[in-house]
Parts: structure tokens; C-alpha cells; sequence
């Protein structure tokens, strides 16, 4: 059944409307942005708050980049649905319902930049990437790793042949189509990390490998920046030359090493791995600080970029980042060690980086047209 | 720059002859290199001063005359009134009669000190913990300051006459020896001490009397060396003599102990022995002749990179105290406009306006001091922000009260600007400073555009808020002023500020997104300042909808923009309570306190305002 409304249209003619009308028609109304306005800042309030609490990625999942919010049995709306929402009657007034007229210019050019910075922020939402890269000085890497995902890698003969994101191990048999069979036994998100004889766990007569000889992992609360958990697993390998319990978490110096059906195995936990299509050398990592303190002034990374057969130079500091085939690398922290230091860069892989330059120059206009239009008109009255 | 310059020294030429028959003028402003920057030593002084005593001079004796007492006199210096001790609990641990406010001396604190110094390594692990109470916290700092004077009091004894008798055998004959004089003899002085012990034991009973005398010598040596260690505190002595853009300077003993002494620095401690001895002989004339030719050696040595311009502006701008001038002539503006208000007469808005002008003309040359000193725009901590929004409201309130007329404008003005000068000292733990950045922040370009256009927005959005108040007390109390302001122009105004502050804020949070597009990565991270940033925004963004749309009325409108006030304070200072994200930074628990109770306060305000126009208008026919 199709509900009609009856209006008068301008001409004086009865017309009937369709329900898409009468909602296209609703998402126009001013009023509108009048209800979702504080929604949004209630959002907006409430997930800054919990960062406090949960820390800023878990928060920014849960309040900002969800389309509902679950307060226990309460639903409410999520930054997603709310932004959307606003998108939308924004495209659909600027459309329909701008008075294009000159003394409106100003407001026209301001939606006009709002809508181009929201659409950036849709496309970065959607398709923006970021990723770290590691590379000790005098070395090169083609390997970006994820924030936040973790995964089990597994290398046969030193080249990898399957990788299984940390969420989908659970308790249990994982399913591989290997010479060898492997059980996860325990799994910790955060692992603290035990001497063995101070542990309770009990794998019955298991060998105990690796460094699962002297050490167990147990598990603790997740700390408030998701991306400092230390997560692990405790393996059973059967099928093997050596049989028995592995331990795998992140940092962990060596990977689990074992033979089965005459190849050679490697099993490492880490954040999950990309590669770029061309690698980046660090040649010298510079930090500069203020005279007598530490504190840093300026911090710097010489690099050169492989492509192929193609090599140069690149110069990576604070605020200035190397751009290159889409990816933008930025001088993100450092480390120092025995052997020299190391950089680690924050990636960028992002197709609507330019939107926001775009959105700014646009608004930054209308809202100063808009202000001389009123100033102006203003005067004359 | 250089004009600008040049017009501020010109401008505060009449008052920067400050104590030019104190002897201390060319003491005052030698090179001292200290958290990250070279700054004349009375800068360094005042610093040290307010950290101990929480004053920048010692009843009428300025701060650098109180550092030349503890620098070439320590032995006095342990029985000077210099510790502030507040907490309650101390001070009756401490078992000593004082009124609340006086200072300690470090003799008088020792048994304190001495007593809870077992306890130190087991509050520092609390205080990780955040778990500390307020006692415990003023013990650490208490234990802080004393590591603290004594580094001070310690920074010059390499050059200080040592009270030793050095026996003949060293080789060493003048009269005041110093510990630079013995330092070649320490060792073997430490040598004979140890053949002595394996001789006779360690009972000095059963040494002659030149035995006695290289005992207390090599133990002498040992503890002046022992109490030197880390001491990096007083960095006076330039490492290396070639001039050049950035110029690395050590404390004398850190010089020493890390084995970097040259001719050139050896020439220029013997600067500061002449200072020592005449200012230990009393002779104030011979120090300040002894103080001026350390200064011109380091300066002619050092060329292009000692900073002369930079100290001349530092100095006047510690003896000018701007923003003490510019608190006294806003609050000035403030009771005239309110004299108008009350007895309306063009007298008192030529007054206020005056006042006004004067206190920004003061509060601009502050500023643009800073900006000279430290060579970068306006704003890059908190403290800055405060001041600088403090001006925007006063330039706001002056420019609009010139253009307008009337006298609410410089109320408004001088008000918020006021308000604002008296909260910035709260914003800093210590005494003023002119502080370097951390490197994401040491961008002059960014620092020029986001952070000066989103502080703006922030000045604006005061404006705002004051006008909204206006309204809203206009409205309640039509006839408790003279002036009788109309209710329906001041809304006016409201919104005709309201949208500049939205010019400003949108534009200087997106252009922020910009900045850390170029520095992060990410345009936009909901990061709780840029969460607070937005929220200023939408705020804004939703009242002005709202008045468009005829959703939001007048009376709720003016409350709604009052209310901006308090969305303002979280945005700026509270989401640094939350310690989370890229952009948070030290704040104390004290702010936190103010915080609240300058929101709790506003929000009651606005609330009863509110409800009294509701409950009046609604009675009325």
C-alpha cells in the first residue's frame, strides 16, 4: 500500500506525494540539522570522555565510527548514522533547497566546503589506510605494519603460507592444510608473560618447547591503547618432528621453529604485515635537541626510496612528510638500541587526503563572504 | 622585526632603567643557558627563586643579589629563609612555630629532610601511580627543592676559597686555594691518604700532624668532588668559543667532571673567581667592574651568537611586568564602565576606553616581547593561549567600542581580558618563563596559522558569551541600570559575533586538521582537543540554526550563547584533564578544581538567570 499526502504546490495545483517525496522532502527541513546537531554532540561528549576510560581507538570504534551505540538495551545513534544523516541533507538542501541568490553566496560556498569536507571524510573513512614501518639504520624495508590487527603468520621454508587473523583463534583445533596439526590451548589479547614453575596451567605429559620450556602466558586486563597489548597464544603442534606446547606472542625475539614432513616451519605473532610495491632504506635518523636538555628540537630521517632499479635520496622531518605513490610517510618516533637507532615512520595510504585542503579554502571563503554580506546589509538598512 | 623592535624598546625605554646603581645590572645579565635557551641570569634567578620560595624576590632583595648570595656565599646560604612550605602536615612535622606563609631555611628543614629521606624512592613509585596524598606530594617537592638549592649553593665551589690547610708538599702556595688549584693534587693527595691508612690505620688519633692535614685535604677533595656529581644546573661556561648559530653551554662542574676545560674557559672562570672575591670582600664597585669584564669577554668571544638584542628585550620585559600594568589599567576600565552604567556620564567611557587602550598597548608589547625574545608567533603553550585570548577580547572590546560607541563593548573587553590575565598564572606550576617547544610543535608556519586563528576563535567565542550574558542580565533586570541597555540590539550583537567566532573556530579547526594531516597523517583522529574543537563548532553551528530556523528563541539563544563559555573552558583546558591523544599536556590538579567550579558556577548562573526571565515573563499579562 502507497501512502499519498496531499500539498498545494505553488500554481495552486492539489498534488499528491509519493512516500519517497515525503521523506526527501523531511531530510530537507531545516529542523533537521536543529535534532541532529546535539545528537551529535552528545556523541561527540560522551566518546571523548571514554577515552579517558577505554582509550582512544576502542572509543573512536565504539562511538564514532558505529552506526548505533548500544547503551545496555538502550540503542542510540552512532557518529556514522548521525554524520551520514547530516551528509545527506546537506547534499540533498544544497541541492534542492539553496536560494541562489547573491546575498546567500556566502552560506551557499560554507555548505558547499562542509559538504566536500564530509565527503573527504567518507572517503578516508572508507578507504584510508594507516600503517608504521620500522627500519634500523643502514637497513631496508618494504614491510608496513597494521596498528591494531594482529595475525599468525606461518613460513614454510622461509616464505609465508598462510596467515590467520588473532580474532579467529580460538580455543581449539585451526584449521590448516599442513603436514602438521595445530590447537590453540590458551589465547591472552594483553599476555603477561610468567616463569613457567609460577604458572598453573597443566598440558598433561605435552613436551613443553621452545620458550614455552620456561615461560607461560597468562592473561591480563587489555590496556587503554589497544595497539600497546602484548597478545599471544599458547600452541599444541602434533604432526611434527618435536611434538608438543609453543608459546607465540608479540615481541617475542625468535619465532616457533619446527620440522614436519621434511620442510622447515616458522610461526611468528605479530601486527599484520603489508608490503609496499617498493622498499625504503634509513640511511641516518637525526635527533636534534634544544642545547642542554633533552628534550628534541627537531627529529629527521634520511632515507632512500628503491623502486625497482630506481634509487633517491629523500629527506623525511617533523611536519614534513615524504609522499610517494599514494602512501605518505611521516616521522612518527624513534628507538635506540646496541646497534644503532631506529626510525619508525606512520604510513598513510589515503585518497581523499585532498578534500580537506579543498573543503577549507572553500568554507574559509563563504563564511567570510557571509560575514561582509551581513556586515554590508547591515550598513544599508 | 627589527622596527618593531626597536618601537617596543623605544616604547619601554622610561622604564627599563631599573636598579642601575644596585651593582648587580651587569651580574644580572650574563649568558646562562637553561631549559633549552640562553637567558640573562636574572632570568635564570627568578625562575630558581620562584621554584624555591614561590616569590621572585626575598623582602625588597631582587632575585639575581639573592642568586650572588648563594652562588659565592653557600656558606651562609643554608641559614636564608628561602623554602615556601604550605602543607599543614609538614609544617607540624617539621615542630618549628612559623606564621602560615613565612619561609624556611635549609637548616631548619635538614632534620625533615634527613628524616624522610629513606621514603624517597617509595613516593616516587607512588607518585607514578598517581597515588599520593597531598603531604606526600609536598615532600617530594620539598626533597626536590633542597636537591635544588644545593646544587645551586654547590654550582660555583671549584673556584670558592676552600677553609684547608695544604700541606707543603703539594706544592701549592697562595693564599685562597681553591679546589681548581688542588685539582691537580687530588689524586696523589688520595694516594697518601691510602698509604697512610695501610700504614696507621684508619684512627686519625695516631697521625702526626701533617698526616692529619693530608687526611682532612684528600677528604675535603673527595666531598666537594662527591657533591659535584650531576650538578649541570648553573650552565654558564659556553663549550665551545667559535660563535655560530647554536652555541652549547655546561655548568662549570659538569665541565670539569666530563674533562672538556679549554684556555678560553679556564680565562673566563677566572672571570667569575674575580666576581666571587670581590663580592665575598664586599666590594660592589670591584663586582661590578669584575661582572662587566665577564661579560664582555663572553660576549666579544661568542660574536653573532650571543644574543644581545634577545637579553636587552628579556631584561626589560622581567623588570616591566606587563601584565601586572595591564591588570591594573583593565580592572581601571572595568570600574569606570561600571561608574557609566551607574551614573551615566561621558566622562567615564572616555576613562574606560582610556584605560583599555592603555592596558592592551601594555598586554600587546608583552606579547610581542615574547615574540621577540623567543623568535616565533604568539602562542605555543597553554599559558600563551590564555594571554593572547585575553588580548584578542580587549582588542575586540576597544576596536568595536571606537567603532560603535557606547560603553559596553569596553566593559566586555576589559572584563574578559582581565578574567583571563588573572587565571594565566594559575596555567603555570613555576614563574614565568619564555619555554622552547617539543619538536611536532617547533613549526613557526602552523603555529602562525592554526594555532593563531583557532586562539582568535577562542576570543571571540568569549565575546560572544559576555554579550549573552549581557543580554540575559539585560533581560532579567531592565531597569537595574542607568544606561538601560536594549535586550533585542544586544542579541543582535550576540549573533553578529557569534558568527566571526564561527569564522574563526571552523576555519582554525580545520586548518588544524591540515597541520596534523602534515605531521600525523590523519586529518581528523578524535583526538580530545580536536573532539573539543568540533564541539565548539557544532555549538555554535547549532544555535545559530536554531535562531534561523525560529526553533530557538531569543532568551534561550542568549542562554545557549552565555553557556559557551563553559564549552569554551572544557574544550580549552578540560579535555587536557582526560590525559589521552596527541594533543595533551601538563595540567595541574589545582586547574582542575577551577575548572569545575568556573563550569558548576556558569552553568548555575545561566540557569537562575534564565528561570527568573521564565518565571517573570510567564506572570506577566
Amino acid at each position: 500500500m502507497v501512502f499519498h499526502h496531499v500539498m498545494e504546490t505553488r500554481t495552486g495545483h492539489i498534488k499528491k506525494k509519493s512516500k519517497i517525496q515525503t521523506l526527501l522532502l523531511r531530510l530537507v527541513r531545516a529542523d533537521l540539522v536543529f535534532w541532529i546537531l546535539p545528537l551529535l554532540m552528545v556523541v561527540l561528549v560522551i566518546g571523548t570522555l571514554a577515552q579517558a576510560e577505554m582509550g582512544l581507538f576502542l572509543a573512536q570504534q565504539r562511538y564514532f565510527a558505529s552506526w548505533i551505540i548500544w547503551f545496555g538495551y538502550l540503542p542510540f545513534p552512532g557518529g556514522h548514522l548521525l554524520i551520514g544523516l547530516f551528509t545527506l541533507h546537506l547534499f540533498l538542501k544544497f541541492i534542492v533547497a539553496s536560494e541562489w541568490r547573491w546575498v546567500k553566496a556566502g552560506i551557499i560556498l560554507s555548505h558547499a566546503g562542509a559538504l566536500i569536507l564530509l565527503v573527504g571524510g567518507l572517503l578516508t573513512a572508507l578507504l584510508a589506510r594507516e600503517y608504521y614501518m620500522v627500519i634500523p639504520e643502514g637497513q631496508t624495508s618494504p614491510f608496513l605494519y597494521d596498528y591494531h590487527a594482529r595475525e599468525l603468520m606461518i613460513f614454510e621454508d622461509d616464505r609465508m603460507v598462510g596467515a590467520i587473523p588473532f580474532e579467529q583463534l580460538q580455543i581449539g583445533d585451526v584449521p590448516l592444510d599442513k603436514s602438521f596439526e595445530l590447537s590453540v590451548m590458551q589465547r591472552c589479547t594483553n599476555c603477561l608473560i610468567e616463569r613457567r614453575e609460577d604458572s598453573a596451567q597443566d598440558f598433561g605429559d605435552a613436551p613443553l618447547h621452545s620458550m614455552a620450556a620456561f615461560m607461560a602466558l597468562d592473561s591480563t586486563a587489555p590496556v587503554r591503547e589497544a595497539e600497546a597489548n602484548i597478545s599471544g597464544v599458547t600452541l599444541q603442534i602434533s604432526g611434527s618432528d618435536t611434538d608438543g606446547i609453543y608459546l607465540a606472542f608479540e615481541a617475542m625475539p625468535k619465532p616457533v621453529e619446527f620440522q614436519a614432513g621434511g620442510q622447515a616451519y616458522k610461526i611468528l605473532l605479530g601486527k599484520r604485515q603489508t608490503r609496499l610495491p617498493f622498499a625504503i632504506e634509513l640511511v641516518d635518523f637525526k635527533k636534534e635537541s634544544y642545547p642542554g636538555e633533552v628534550m628534541a628540537r627537531a627529529y629527521s630521517a634520511d632515507v632512500i626510496v628503491h623502486d625497482g632499479g630506481l634509487n633517491w635520496p629523500a629527506h623525511i622531518a617533523m611536519n614534513k612528510p615524504l609522499r610517494y605513490q599514494g602512501y605518505t610517510f611521516y616521522q612518527s618516533a624513534f628507538e635506540r638500541n646496541e646497534q644503532g637507532e631506529i626510525t619508525i615512520l606512520a604510513v598513510v595510504e589515503n585518497k581523499g587526503r585532498l578534500f580537506p585542503y579543498i573543503g577549507t579554502i572553500v568554507i574559509t571563503i563563504g563564511l567570510l563572504l557571509h560575514l561582509i554580506l551581513v556586515l554590508r546589509r547591515k550598513e544599508q538598512t | 622585526m627589527r622596527i618593531l623592535l626597536l618601537t617596543l624598546l623605544c616604547f619601554f625605554a622610561c622604564t627599563s632603567g631599573v636598579r642601575a646603581s644596585s651593582g648587580y645590572e651587569t651580574f644580572a645579565s650574563l649568558p646562562v643557558l637553561h631549559e633549552g635557551r640562553l637567558q640573562p641570569l636574572e632570568s635564570f634567578a627568578r625562575a630558581q627563586l620562584y621554584k624555591l620560595s614561590s616569590h621572585t624576590d626575598l623582602d625588597g632583595q631582587a632575585a639575581d643579589a639573592w642568586l650572588a648570595d648563594v652562588i659565592f656565599d653557600p656558606g651562609g646560604a643554608a641559614d636564608k629563609a628561602v623554602f615556601a612550605l604550605d602543607n599543614e602536615v609538614l609544617r607540624e612535622r617539621l615542630g618549628i612555630e612559623k606564621p602560615r606563609g613565612a619561609l624556611y631555611t635549609l637548616a631548619e628543614l635538614e632534620p625533615l629532610l634527613s628524616e624522610t629521606r629513606s621514603e624517597i624512592a617509595a613516593l616516587l613509585a607512588a607518585e607514578e601511580q598517581g597515588n599520593l596524598s597531598a603531604a606526600q606530594t609536598a615532600l617530594l617537592a620539598l626533597h626536590e627543592k633542597s636537591v635544588t638549592y644545593l646544587k645551586l649553593m654547590r654550582s660555583l665551589s671549584l673556584i670558592l676559597p676552600l677553609n684547608v690547610e695544604v700541606p707543603d708538599r703539594y706544592g701549592v702556595t697562595k693564599g685562597d686555594v681553591t679546589f681548581l688549584d688542588l685539582v691537580r693534587q687530588e689524586t696523589r693527595a688520595i694516594d697518601d691518604l691510602k698509604s697512610i691508612v695501610a700504614d696507621k690505620g684508619d684512627d686519625p688519633a695516631q697521625y702526626s700532624a701533617q698526616q692529619r692535614a693530608i687526611a682532612a685535604l684528600a677528604f675535603q677533595l673527595q666531598q666537594i668532588r662527591g657533591g659535584a656529581a650531576g650538578n649541570a644546573l648553573f650552565k654558564i661556561m659556553p663549550l665551545s668559543w667559535q660563535g655560530g648559530q647554536q652555541v652549547e653551554f655546561l655548568a662549570p662542574w659538569e665541565l670539569l667532571l666530563r674533562g672538556q676545560g679549554s684556555p678560553e674557559n679556564a680565562a673566563y672562570l677566572k672571570r667569575w673567581q674575580a666576581m666571587a672575591s670581590a663580592y665575598r670582600a664586599g666590594d660592589m664597585n670591584a663586582f661590578s667592574d669584575a661582572s662587566t669584564a665577564a661579560k664582555n669577554h663572553v660576549r666579544q668571544r661568542l660574536g653573532a651568537a650571543y644574543p644581545a638584542l634577545q637579553f636587552t628585550l628579556e631584561r626589560i620585559y622581567d623588570a616591566l611586568q606587563p601584565y601586572n600594568w595591564a591588570v591594573f589599567l583593565y580592572a581601571a576600565s572595568l570600574i569606570f564602565a561600571a561608574l557609566y552604567a551607574l551614573y551615566v556620564s561621558n566622562v567615564w567611557v572616555i576613562l574606560s576606553r582610556a584605560a583599555l587602550a592603555g592596558g592592551a598597548l601594555f598586554h600587546a608589547g608583552g606579547i610581542g616581547l615574547r615574540m621577540a625574545i623567543l623568535e616565533r608567533p604568539p602562542v605555543g603553550t597553554l599559558y600563551e593561549s590564555v594571554l593572547f585570548v585575553a588580548l584578542v577580547c580587549a582588542l575586540i572590546g576597544l576596536v568595536l567600542a571606537f567603532k560603535r560607541g557606547g560603553v559596553a563593548y569596553n566593559f566586555a573587553g576589559a572584563f574578559a581580558a582581565l578574567g583571563l590575565l588573572l587565571v594565566a598564572p594559575t596555567i603555570i606550576s613555576g614563574a614565568e618563563t619564555l619555554g622552547v617547544l617539543s619538536a611536532v610543535l617547533n613549526t613557526n608556519f602552523w603555529l602562525g596559522t592554526h594555532v593563531l586563528c583557532i586562539t582568535i576563535g577562542y576570543g571571540v567565542a568569549v565575546m560572544t558569551a559576555l554579550f549573552a550574558h549581557f543580554a540575559l542580565f539585560t533581560r532579567a533586570f531592565p531597569k537595574l541600570l542607568a544606561a538601560r541597555p536594549d535586550f533585542d540590539k544586544l542579541i543582535t550583537i550576540t549573533y553578529r559575533i557569534s558568527l566571526a567566532a564561527l569564522l574563526f573556530t571552523a576555519v582554525g579547526t580545520i586548518l588544524g586538521g591540515i597541520w596534523a594531516d602534515q605531521s600525523w597523517g590523519r586529518f581528523w583522529g578524535w583526538d580530545p582537543k580536536e573532539n573539543g574543537a568540533l564541539l565548539i563548532v557544532l555549538w555554535l553551528l547549532w544555535l545559530q540554526h536554531g535562531r534561523l530556523s525560529g526553533h530557538i528563541k531569543s532568551v534561550p539563544f542568549a542562554a545557549g550563547m552565555a553557556f559557551m563559555n563553559v564549552i569554551l573552558a572544557l574544550a580549552w583546558f578540560g579535555v587536557n584533564l582526560l590525559g589521552v591523544g596527541l594533543h595533551s599536556y601538563g595540567f595541574t590538579e589545582g586547574l582542575a578544581w577551577g575548572l569545575g567550579l568556573f563550569c558548576g558556577a556558569q552553568s548555575l548562573l545561566i540557569i537562575v538567570l534564565w528561570g527568573y526571565i521564565w518565571r517573570r515573563e510567564r506572570s506577566r499579562p
